[in-house]
């Protein structure tokens, strides 16, 4: 401290500290700033309004609207067609262009809906030959291997009309219905007239349902893919668009065997598969 | 001081108005000359006691209140006069205002009665605003140079020069007031 101003300053500092601040200063501190302080203070029941059920009722009306606005986003379209079609207060110039397009729209859709249908028409009466030929060739394998097996007869007695039990006859009830499915056989896998070579089998009538039983290995095998495919297909769509006709597995017990059955439909492919497992 | 720290600590209202008890008076001495309107005293004298209660929780060491209320006092004011106005300390050079400073022993000599310590203390007042803050924070705080640049923000050597170019401003002023004074008197005892 060779500074001798410093020093002396220092010396006789307790003579220059002696402002005080106004008495009341430290009330002031704590009444002002006393939300700041979280001093331990006796909590004092407050008839402050509870802004905790309007938070509430906030989000809820929010949550109304975001639901609300979701739909009209779905329903875009239809909304906006409704819109242009209810409400004129679109200038007149503006409302003939809509109609003048709604018109053109029309009979374009006209067009396209004669066209689907012949192209239906004709879908439909392939899958019908298909079918038939599909029928008789499944039944001819079934009969030989019937044949080669006897521990099967019991099961080929079943597969015949007369003898079908009405519960598995049920279980292979094909869902696949014949509007918009398309195949990629043209021709029938076995012409209705074909005779199998073995002739000593039963004929089967071609309105039998498709009943295939080869090993059971290959059957599970098929019978999983089609299990697959189904699932990922529902997986692949939105949750409110599954439908139980996409994949259906049903399974029966009915003389010391279990039936397995699968419907799988998708927009290119449809079958359907079913296994019998002997009861041990 | 560590009992109060612990007390405060565990928000006991008490302990709150004995630590204000303990420092608001040489507080407000340092906001006072620190930001030399008493108005302005009061305003930093308040924020830097909320701080320093808010804060408290982070002092672990209670014999460190004193100078970590300080430290917090000074850091408050300075801001609240870089808010006002920018404060600005330029580096001047320090031997243009060394030739002068001799003359200082005479200036103290002279500092005879405790009423010459308040002849400084308004010659302070009277200093520009980047002397008296240095002025005030090393030779009144007793800061070193090193922290008074790292508090302003400046270098060490700069404080150095604003405190010498005050001193300086200081003992002009406080002669010209002796010199009024001395002509005061000689006018009333050859009256």
């Amino acid at each position: 401290m060779s500074d001798r101003l410093k020093q002396y300053i220092q010396q006789h500092k307790h003579i220059i500290d002696n402002k005080v601040p106004p008495s009341d200063f430290f009330d002031q501190i704590m009444i002002e700033e006393k939300g700041k302080l979280h001093i331990n203070m006796p909590k004092k029941h407050s008839a402050k309004f509870n802004f905790h059920y309007l938070w509430i009722a906030a989000s809820i009306c929010i949550l109304i609207v975001f639901i609300f606005s979701l739909n009209i986003e779905e329903n875009g379209t239809d909304q906006t067609l409704s819109l242009v079609s209810e409400k004129s207060l679109l200038p007149q110039e503006q409302k003939e262009i809509v109609e003048d397009n709604v018109k053109a729209n029309e009979i374009v859709l006209g067009n396209e809906t004669k066209a689907i249908a012949e192209k239906t028409m004709q879908i439909q009466s392939n899958k019908q030959v298909n079918k038939k030929g599909r029928t008789l060739r499944a039944k001819t394998i079934i009969q030989q291997e019937i044949i080669e097996n006897p521990n099967n007869i019991e099961f080929a007695n079943q597969l015949s009309d007369d003898h079908m039990d009405p519960e598995i006859a049920v279980l292979n009830e094909p869902i696949i219905t014949q509007s918009n499915i398309k195949t990629d056989d043209a021709e029938p896998l076995i012409k209705i007239n074909e005779v199998p070579q073995n002739g000593n089998i039963t004929q089967l009538s071609s309105s039998e349902p498709i009943v295939s039983v080869a090993d059971h290995s290959n059957q599970s095998y098929t019978i999983g893919k089609a299990i697959f495919k189904g699932i990922m297909k529902l997986i692949s769509k939105k949750s409110s668009e599954w439908t139980s006709d996409v994949l259906k597995i049903e399974s029966k017990e009915l003389n010391q065997k279990t039936f397995i059955a699968v419907n799988y439909k998708s927009e290119t492919v449809a079958f359907h598969k079913s296994i019998s497992i002997p009861i041990q | 001081m560590q009992t109060l720290v612990d007390r405060i600590k565990q928000a006991d209202q008490k302990a709150y108005r004995e630590l204000y008890d303990m420092f608001n008076i040489p507080m407000y001495n340092i906001c006072l000359r620190m930001m030399n309107q008493p108005e302005d005293a009061l305003d930093v004298l308040q924020e830097t006691f909320i701080k320093v209660f808010q804060n408290i929780q982070q002092l672990n060491n209670g014999q460190l209140l004193p100078a970590w209320i300080k430290k917090i006092c000074i850091n408050t004011a300075l801001s609240e006069l870089d808010k006002k106005q920018k404060l600005q300390f330029d580096d001047l050079n320090d031997e243009s205002v060394l030739y002068s400073l001799n003359s200082e022993d005479g200036v103290i000599d002279e500092f005879e009665h405790e009423s010459n310590m308040a002849e400084i203390m308004n010659a302070i007042e009277l200093l520009p605003e980047r002397y008296r803050i240095v002025f005030t924070l090393y030779a009144i705080e007793d800061y070193s140079h090193e922290e008074i640049a790292q508090m302003l923000g400046i270098v060490a050597s700069t404080s150095r020069s604003q405190y010498l170019r005050g001193k300086q401003k200081l003992l002009e002023i406080i002669k010209k007031n002796k010199q009024h004074v001395r002509s005061i008197k000689t006018i009333y005892t050859t009256a």
